[in-house]
């Protein structure tokens, strides 16, 4: 704990992910918890590119040490934090910054009872455990351990981080640009992308969402215990589990008849026609996820059934909608002028025709949704596929009772990326009641807008 | 074959759902017609519940109980003090939460179309000359 009088600083290690959405999951995960964050960050300009390169650390300041660990509780971009006990660019100046950090704060670590590990980690670059064994004996006279070393399970973690990020002509610098030692808090929730891996669940389909941006998603969707948390396009549930995970309650729709009842063909290769058991209810069953589970519906998007009418009913809505790649754009609908409808006997299913459903109406569609049916701070967190070629800021959606928050770019290959896109509900004073989504660009229109320049 | 491996609607689900038959102007509530209802336990979670309270249409969930049979289990009016009501928010997540439909339908009050519920799924789909 921090003493009192006293502001610690916060170092946090992040993975190394291709969707730079490190500081939007860290804000936004404060957001939910109430407080603010101020980031110390380090601008790496690349030198061969000019542009601005990832992130590979941050550090916060002014922060509360029970605010770090509840960041650290639910983040995915993040993999460790530590207390923050020096910094520098180079040795000397690190055991400076060591020194310089009060001896009230570190006194107890250094005690004869408490056992301690130092650990040496190369932000991109390997450190050979010589030169690792190198690096903590410099550092032997501003460190008085008097406890025990037990590398297995000590009472005090510490870490030295070199940073080797920033390469010059594709190799690591000679020096690091900053090196930085401080004593382990927690670790994030790396941990999570293997527990719900998408290898050892039964229920997966052709769009099941990656794990690890399932929960980016749920993060940025604000979403925490009791939270309501709908998608419209739910398919096998891929992003709902993460949301039940941190302790929302989710329910959702879908049009696809045989995904909603367990029936055809499973989508793992050579596993044949689905088990009575694919469900979301049971995919969330089996992960003890069973009381966040409230329903799932067969349900048009272009066409919802869900009482809007005044009602604000989610917390959040997180979806992946299909845009005609690996999933098809369908509603209901027919070609047909005057399309008839069989008389059936009872108790048999009559399936409606379905017809295309084109891009610039499902985006339109689920923003008027979100705008009716999400509460004042709730949520939307969707991906929208561009054609690179023809991005700009007005091919993203908007709504004037919805603000965009973030968007940050996936690509895919040379040609197409998906925009993760988070918008934020406003409260209603100064909008009118009937205000409807509007895409300022035509790339969306027609029939299989995305899908023919996809594969042109 | 396992039961759980069954969903079943709940009147949670039900109380947010609304006929959007063209041209209906009152399809509120969906009239239900229950053929197989189950009761299951489920986690009681005073917090969620008290604020699913604000959310949902109180006259709406004892209407529903009362087309499934179960009267009298309800009060008719939300009681001022929910929040701690601990008996009262009881009472809301049984009827929220613990009934569950699996046979049965949903039936727009106005135009008296039927959405069929199977195995506790309800299917709101128009059909291709309603939309």
């Amino acid at each position: 704990q921090c003493l009192d009088g006293f502001k610690c600083k916060y170092l946090i290690l992040l993975a190394q992910d291709k969707l730079l959405a490190h500081i939007s999951e860290l804000e936004s995960v404060a957001q939910t918890f109430g407080f603010k964050l101020n980031i110390k960050q380090k601008a790496k300009i690349s030198p061969t590119t000019g542009k601005t390169d990832f992130t590979k650390w941050i550090i916060l300041q002014e922060i509360a040490e029970e605010n770090v660990l509840k960041l650290m509780s639910r983040s995915v971009c993040a993999m460790s934090a530590f207390e923050l006990w020096g910094s520098g660019s180079d040795f000397s100046l690190l055991k400076q910054s060591i020194l310089e950090y009060p001896l009230e704060q570190k006194r107890d670590c250094f005690k004869e009872t408490q056992s301690f590990a130092i650990r040496v980690k190369g932000i991109g670059k390997k450190m050979s455990s010589e030169i690792q064994r190198e690096r903590i004996d410099l550092l032997e006279d501003v460190l008085p351990f008097q406890g025990k070393v037990d590398l297995v399970n000590p009472s005090g973690e510490f870490y030295l981080v070199e940073d080797y990020s920033n390469r010059v002509q594709g190799q690591p610098p000679k020096e690091p640009d900053a090196i930085l030692f401080g004593r382990l808090l927690c670790n994030g929730q790396r941990s999570l992308i293997e527990r719900y891996s998408l290898k050892k669940r039964k229920f997966i389909g052709n769009t099941s969402m990656d794990v690890m941006l399932s929960i980016l998603m749920t993060n940025l969707g604000g979403i925490n215990k009791n939270s309501v948390v709908c998608d419209p396009f739910v398919g096998t549930g891929s992003l709902l589990i993460p949301a039940a995970h941190f302790g929302g309650y989710v329910i959702g729709g879908d049009i696809n008849y045989n995904i909603i009842h367990a029936r055809g063909r499973s989508s793992r290769k050579g596993a044949g026609w689905r088990q009575k058991d694919e469900t979301i209810r049971h995919t969330l069953m089996e992960y003890g996820l069973r009381s966040q589970y409230l329903d799932v519906l067969l349900c048009d998007a272009a066409c919802h059934a869900w009482n809007t009418n005044g009602k604000e009913l989610f917390d959040a809505i997180i979806t992946d909608p299909p845009y005609g790649i690996r999933e098809a754009c369908q509603k209901v609908g027919s070609k047909k002028q005057n399309p008839v409808v069989p008389e059936l006997e009872p108790g048999l299913t009559h399936f409606p025709e379905q017809t295309e459903y084109h891009l610039e109406d499902v985006f339109k569609d689920l923003l008027n949704f979100a705008a009716q049916s999400l509460v004042a701070g709730g949520r939307l967190v969707y991906w929208l596929p561009v054609y690179r070629a023809d991005y700009s800021p007005k091919v993203i959606p908007t709504h004037s009772l919805l603000k965009l928050m973030y968007n940050h770019e996936q690509i895919l290959n040379s040609h197409s990326s998906r925009r993760l896109i988070v918008m934020e509900k406003l409260t209603k004073e100064n909008v009118t009641e009937t205000a409807q989504a509007v895409i300022s660009s035509s790339v969306f229109s027609g029939h299989n807008s995305f899908r023919d320049k996809y594969f042109s | 074959m396992r039961l759980s491996a069954f969903v079943r609607m709940r009147l949670i689900t039900h109380n947010m759902l609304t006929s959007h038959v063209k041209g209906v102007k009152n399809g509120y509530p969906l009239v239900i017609k229950a053929e197989d209802i189950k009761e299951q336990e489920t986690d009681f979670n005073p917090d969620f519940i008290s604020r699913m309270i604000t959310r949902i249409e109180w006259p709406a969930l004892t209407k529903a109980m009362e087309m499934i049979g179960h009267t009298d289990q309800l009060p008719e009016e939300v009681p001022k003090d929910y929040e701690t009501n601990n008996d009262f928010l009881k009472q809301a997540h049984h009827a929220l939460m613990e009934i569950e439909v699996i046979t049965g339908s949903l039936t727009c009050p106005e135009s008296g179309r039927e959405f069929p519920i199977a195995n506790g799924i309800p299917n709101m789909l128009l059909n291709e000359d309603e939309v």
